[in-house]
């Protein structure tokens, strides 16, 4: 082919050839040279073939598109339309970036000119379009684009036709910029529409007129909302009805290309309808137009039909009218031969739900899914599955339709599905009796699916007590039940009915020696499966030392979930992809939640659990006194309250930490306030006005001036907005603002104090309250506090000089409130009595829960909230890991003792490191991913968002860690502290830096006792029964451990031994268990011991 | 519109134009695929499908597959006679076009496409418009050999 003596015709002849084999299905790489060679022939054949040659053969980055750019031009210079028309269509072909660069410029040119001949203009319309698509940004919009869109006007319909195509897509980008051809399009489809059949010529189409053209003005339309021009509005609504009219004339053709051309058009319309949804007259008569389709004898257009009724069910004018052809839709699912006909009406089914007829469609869905074609059973089964759950009434119905789903078609239901289930069922206590009966009825069938045993395992395991009345459904019964399949299920499942078991064991105290009789099997002793043959001999080691209480405690009914969407939803939006059908079907679906109602919320847990319950309070670490009647309503009552006890409600809205602050200002009137990355909100008591931009680094200040106008509960909000690196920034800080603040210090005498002490004898007036100290009992540093509080301290007033009394009068706009305190301590109890009486009774009830019973015993501000919260392994494991690369102490440093807490708080670890002299902080690191659910502590676990906490919210100076076991600081000890401030964070300390346990915290498979998936993914809420392990059993565990009986754990050694203690520790983080902690200490110690590092 | 194919019933590919920047690799695999998927549909099925995300509109005629994947939101049914004014374009430039005239003027069917479709969008929905062009270009070839 290099041969020079080839002429062109042979040049052609061959390059003919070649594009001829490669149509045959066979690689060419060779002759690109010749075909860019023929493209600068003289001869229109040779250019042609050449051309036809680069649009088939050349893709768009080869290096040959110089050249052809070379010859491109020539052509488009030569005013030859023919070779324009060719060099253009090339350009439209190829479509590379290359072309864009070289030619973006020139089209617009050609496109606009005014003695370009039509067909060149329609190519040039065509060209452009492909290269926006391309290269959009190499486009530039300019002057031609308003010439462009009056081509709309041109009396050549072909040129209107490709013109209406560029300018639909340049103006879903920039709408602005082509509002004007809204008017332009409707009047040249008006004029298309009432136009007689023979009116356009050869652009009329089987009868129907332009409908090319028709449908891509309608498209145009679709890029804008409805005209605002009235007479323009007007004259479109004319337009669609006469299009929705000529629907019901008589066909002019029997044809099939008649039908189809109108009906295009018809459809067009009816999307444009549904676009501007403003019409209700307009979408019923589409509605009703799509309900004949649904029965007619073609295929194509029920199937149009029945897509086109799923976006018109989203708009709440034809929901009703969509709802009205149900039986037509379900005689759809029933009869039609087609899957994607039938996909169509599952999709239409799915979308018209609402609360009226989701039982009837649910229960069609389910029949239909017993012969549904295998590819979208899945589908199927998430979509009935959303449905029941989102307008279940009755949750039996609910937990009904789900057991169905599993029989009918458990290979289909993707975990997610019974997740959610059982979720529903542990967060509605009125379903969980008929949940239990339902499951154990259909455990009784001879073959049941495995997920069904998952259910049924998990449900019982929880509720199995509300059935265990019946004679029918003993506990043995149960368990015998459950038993009987255990043998025919996997491994994951197996280990579920292990912890079903335990469950049991601490329900029935009746089958325990049963159940432990099947623990103590070899078969599970000794399981090949490392999983199923530790919680084989933990459970068994748990049933037998722990006592009837702590089995309680451990084994106790699941915190309810927390409310969320529903991961089912998710997994089908992840199904689905992201096409704009789903996107319209979700958005539907999401508005009618709104139009329908979903199910009610469950409350959600996490406010109530995390205020420390009296009961709970062993330690007296919240410090907040239960009320003895509620606090009068007056100004909504228990704001103090709020902000001393350790609300999750009143945090929430505010930014993290600033909870913490708020409580140190108490006593106090300066200080910091707030403080993040980027803003530091300090406090004084007199400062001056601000300017708008504050400088990095700069100080600035506010005045604010605060006048109490009654007795109040809730502290002001103080909400700051400001820009930072061109994102804004909202920060709320609660001003720490307390009825206290407006304390006047009143100077009296003994005898007067008596006095007005005896005068508010009112019992109403009066509230006291007896609590331990939590520090030292320090004279001077109680002065302190009661000064810091505002009133006076009165010296020499109590006949016993050990008491401290004060005095003080609030000042309100209205009114004075005389307040009058009274602390007396006992040293050897090491308790205060703190009475107060005031002359408001509201007053002394807030007071009642004063702060000062929190500040007298000199606690610590908390430094971190106590609410457990998630917790990342991989990041935790990342960090000790780093920690351990870090170089070794020095001498000097090595004989202090070394701790590593481990605090876990809202979405934050802390790591500390330090000795018994004090603390420093050596790490800090947030919760990102999906978090794991610790069971244990209720209502903390889930994914919360994650704020990070700044670092320097943490003081370390005012952590005292008491250290509960001191023992000799050889490499194997592992030491526990307890540390008050961070609560209920178990710390544990160990010599960390050099430990190899570090390297196996993934494998040691304590993610279960964590509430880790067994099949390894991170990202769910832990649905696997998990044992809570208070410390006393964790106690016991370690110390169970050092037998003999250890079986296949010998090999794993002391590092699953130490990171099960690790996670065990971990899973001990409620309040009520801390005392459990103590208790563990010498028996955790002693079993670790005996572990060789 | 994002790509055309025509092919035979027994899976033979007869002509692809493609709108889409896609690479060779791709191309062959979109087409097994589809012809697969296509041929495997019942005569009586709908026209349409959903194929990855895109819509497939299809129709056969006689031997031939005509087969369309076009965007989500792009009207099914003017897809359909955007096929049939092909076929009639074809049938008029041959006079009763069969699957061979395809195979053996394989350029001539490429030329008549570039007339009625241009990057994806119908350029000249007029038959007469479309044939004069055509018929344009073939009096040039004539000239051009007589000239030679």
């Amino acid at each position: 082919m290099g041969d020079k003596a080839l002429d062109g015709y042979s040049k052609k002849k061959y390059v003919c050839k070649l594009l001829f084999i490669f149509l045959l299905g066979h690689d060419i790489d060779f002759g690109h040279m010749e075909a860019v060679n023929l493209l600068s022939s003289n001869r229109y054949t040779e250019k042609q073939i050449g051309y036809l040659f680069i649009s088939v053969l050349v893709n768009s980055n080869s290096e040959l598109i110089r050249l052809i750019n070379n010859a491109i031009k020539n052509d488009l210079a030569s005013r030859n339309p023919t070779f324009m028309g060719l060099a253009l269509h090339c350009i439209a072909n190829v479509g590379s970036r290359e072309m864009a660069e070289a030619f973006a410029g020139e089209i617009p040119k050609i496109l606009v000119a005014g003695d370009t001949m039509d067909s060149v203009k329609q190519s040039a319309a065509l060209c452009l379009l492909r290269l926006y698509r391309t290269s959009p940004d190499l486009v530039p919009m300019g002057d031609w684009t308003s010439r462009v869109v009056h081509l709309l006007n041109d009396q050549h319909l072909g040129v209107v036709t490709a013109a209406t195509s560029l300018i639909t897509t340049l103006a879903q980008k920039n709408p602005e910029e082509f509002k004007t051809s809204v008017s332009l399009a409707v009047s040249r489809l008006s004029r298309i529409v009432t136009s007689a059949s023979t009116d356009l010529q050869d652009y009329t189409y089987y009868f129907v007129p332009a409908p090319w053209l028709s449908v891509k003005l309608l498209r145009l339309l679709q890029c804008y909302p409805p005209p605002e021009d009235p007479a323009v509005r007007g004259r479109l609504t004319e337009c669609l009805e006469t299009i929705l009219n000529k629907a019901q004339e008589p066909p002019k053709s029997k044809k099939v290309q008649h039908s189809n051309a109108k009906n295009a058009v018809l459809f067009e319309a009816i999307s444009l309808i549904i676009h501007h949804d403003s019409e209700p007259n307009l979408l019923v008569r589409a509605c009703n137009q799509l309900g004949q389709f649904l029965q007619h004898r073609e295929t194509n257009l029920r199937y149009l039909a029945l897509e086109s009724m799923c976006t018109l069910a989203s708009s709440e004018f034809s929901h009703e009218a969509v709802k009205t052809h149900i039986e037509t839709v379900i005689n759809a699912l029933k009869t039609e031969r087609d899957v994607s006909v039938r996909q169509r009406a599952v999709d239409l089914l799915y979308a018209m739900c609402d609360r009226s007829n989701a039982q009837q469609i649910v229960a069609e869905m389910l029949s239909y899914l017993e012969t549904a074609d295998y590819s979208i059973r899945e589908e199927i089964v998430l979509k009935v599955a959303i449905l029941a759950e989102k307008y279940a009434v009755d949750y039996t119905w609910y937990v009904d339709t789900i057991l169905n789903l599993i029989r009918i078609a458990g290979d289909y239901v993707s975990e997610e599905v019974w997740y959610r289930v059982i979720q529903i069922v542990i967060n509605r206590d009125d379903v969980q009796g008929y949940a239990a009966k339902t499951v154990f009825e259909a455990l009784q069938a001879p073959a049941c699916h495995e997920n069904l045993v998952k259910v049924g395992g998990y449900i019982l395991g929880e509720f199995g007590n509300l059935i265990a009345g019946d004679p029918r459904s003993s506990p043995l019964i149960q368990f015998n039940l459950l038993h009987s399949k255990f043998h025919l299920c996997s491994v994951p499942t197996r280990a579920l009915l292990l912890s079903t078991y335990i469950k049991f064991v601490n329900l029935f105290p009746e089958v325990k020696a049963t159940i432990q009789d099947v623990l103590r099997s070899d078969s599970q002793l000794k399981n090949a499966d490392v999983e199923l043959q530790q919680r084989a001999v933990e459970y068994l080691r748990l049933s037998t030392v722990a006592s009837t209480d702590i089995l309680a405690t451990v084994l106790e009914e699941m915190p309810p979930f927390p409310e969320r969407e529903s991961s089912i939803l998710a997994k089908l939006k992840k199904k689905k992809g992201p096409s704009t059908v789903t996107d319209l079907e979700e958005s539907k679906r999401e508005r009618s939640i709104d139009v329908n109602g979903g199910p009610e919320p469950v409350p959600a847990s996490t406010s109530a659990a995390s205020t420390p319950s009296p009961s709970a309070d062993l330690l007296g670490l919240g410090a907040v006194p239960p009320a003895p009647t509620g606090p009068p309503p007056s100004s909504g009552g228990g704001l103090l309250v709020d902000v001393f006890s350790d609300s999750a409600s009143a945090v929430a809205p505010l930014a993290p930490g600033s909870e913490d602050n708020f409580a140190r200002f108490v006593c106090k009137n300066n200080g910091v306030l707030f403080e993040n990355q980027l803003l530091q909100i300090g406090l004084k008591p007199n400062t001056k006005p601000v300017d708008p931009t504050v400088d990095g680094g700069a100080q600035v200040q506010q005045v604010v001036n605060i006048e109490c106008v009654s007795d109040f509960t809730e502290a002001p909000v103080l909400n700051i907005q400001f820009r930072y690196g061109g994102t804004f920034q909202n920060v709320s800080v609660k001003l720490p603002i307390t009825l206290n603040k407006f304390f006047q210090p009143t100077e009296m005498a003994s005898q007067d104090f008596f006095q007005r002490w005896k005068q508010l004898s009112n019992p109403q007036q009066e509230v006291q309250n007896i609590f331990k100290a939590k520090h030292p009992m320090d004279t001077e540093i109680t002065k302190a506090k009661i000064i810091g509080f505002g009133s006076a301290l009165l010296e020499e007033v109590d006949p016993n000089p050990a008491n401290f009394v004060g005095a003080g009068i609030i000042h309100t706009k209205t009114t004075q409130i005389g307040c009058l305190l009274r602390l007396e301590p006992n040293l050897q109890a090491q308790m205060y009595r703190l009475t107060l009486r005031t002359s408001k009774d509201t007053v002394s009830q807030r007071l009642y829960k004063h702060p000062l019973s929190e500040k007298l015993p000199l606690k610590a501000p908390p430094v971190l909230h106590l609410q457990p919260a998630p917790w990342v392994w991989r990041e935790y494991r990342t960090q000790f890991e780093k920690g351990c690369s870090r170089p070794a102490p020095s001498k000097k440093e090595s004989k202090k003792q070394r701790h590593v807490f481990i605090g876990l708080t809202q979405g934050c670890v802390a790591m500390l490191d330090g000795d018994s002299s004090g603390l420093e902080v050596c790490d800090l690191w947030f919760e990102q991913s999906p978090p794991l659910r610790l069971p244990a502590c209720h209502g903390g676990f889930e994914d919360s968002g994650g704020t990070p906490i700044p670092l320097k919210l943490l003081q370390p100076h005012s952590v005292q860690p008491r250290q509960l076991v001191s023992e000799q600081p050889t490499p194997a000890v592992l030491t526990l502290v307890f540390h008050e401030t961070l609560g209920l964070a178990v710390i544990l300390g160990l010599h960390m830096r050099n430990n190899p346990c570090l390297g196996s915290l993934e494998d040691s498979g304590f993610h279960h006792r964590l509430g880790k998936i067994p099949d390894g993914s991170s990202s769910r809420p832990g649905l696997v029964p998990c044992p809570v392990f208070p410390a006393s059993a964790l106690g016991v565990l370690i110390s169970g451990y050092d037998s003999q009986r250890l079986g296949g754990l010998q090999e794993v050694d002391g590092r699953r031994l130490c990171m099960t203690a690790v996670a065990l520790f971990l899973c001990c983080l409620r309040m009520s268990l801390v005392q459990g902690l103590f208790e563990a200490m010498p028996m955790a110690s002693k079993g670790i011991a005996c572990y060789k590092c | 519109m994002q790509f055309m194919l025509l092919f035979s019933r027994q899976g033979k590919l007869r002509l692809q134009k493609w709108y889409v920047p896609l690479s060779d690799k791709e191309k062959k695999k979109i087409t097994r695929e589809l012809v697969q998927t296509v041929l495997a549909r019942k005569p009586k099925m709908c026209s349409f499908l959903e194929w990855r995300d895109l819509k497939i509109v299809y129709k056969r005629y006689a031997s031939l597959y005509f087969c369309c994947a076009i965007e989500d939101q792009d009207n099914e049914l003017i897809t359909l006679e955007i096929i049939h004014r092909y076929v009639e374009l074809l049938d008029k430039y041959f006079g009763s076009v069969c699957e061979l005239d395809i195979i053996f003027n394989f350029e001539k069917a490429y030329f008549i496409l570039d007339e009625f479709l241009l990057g994806g969008e119908v350029q000249e929905t007029s038959k007469k418009n479309v044939l004069k062009a055509i018929e344009q270009a073939d009096l040039l070839q004539e000239v051009s050999y007589l000239g030679s």
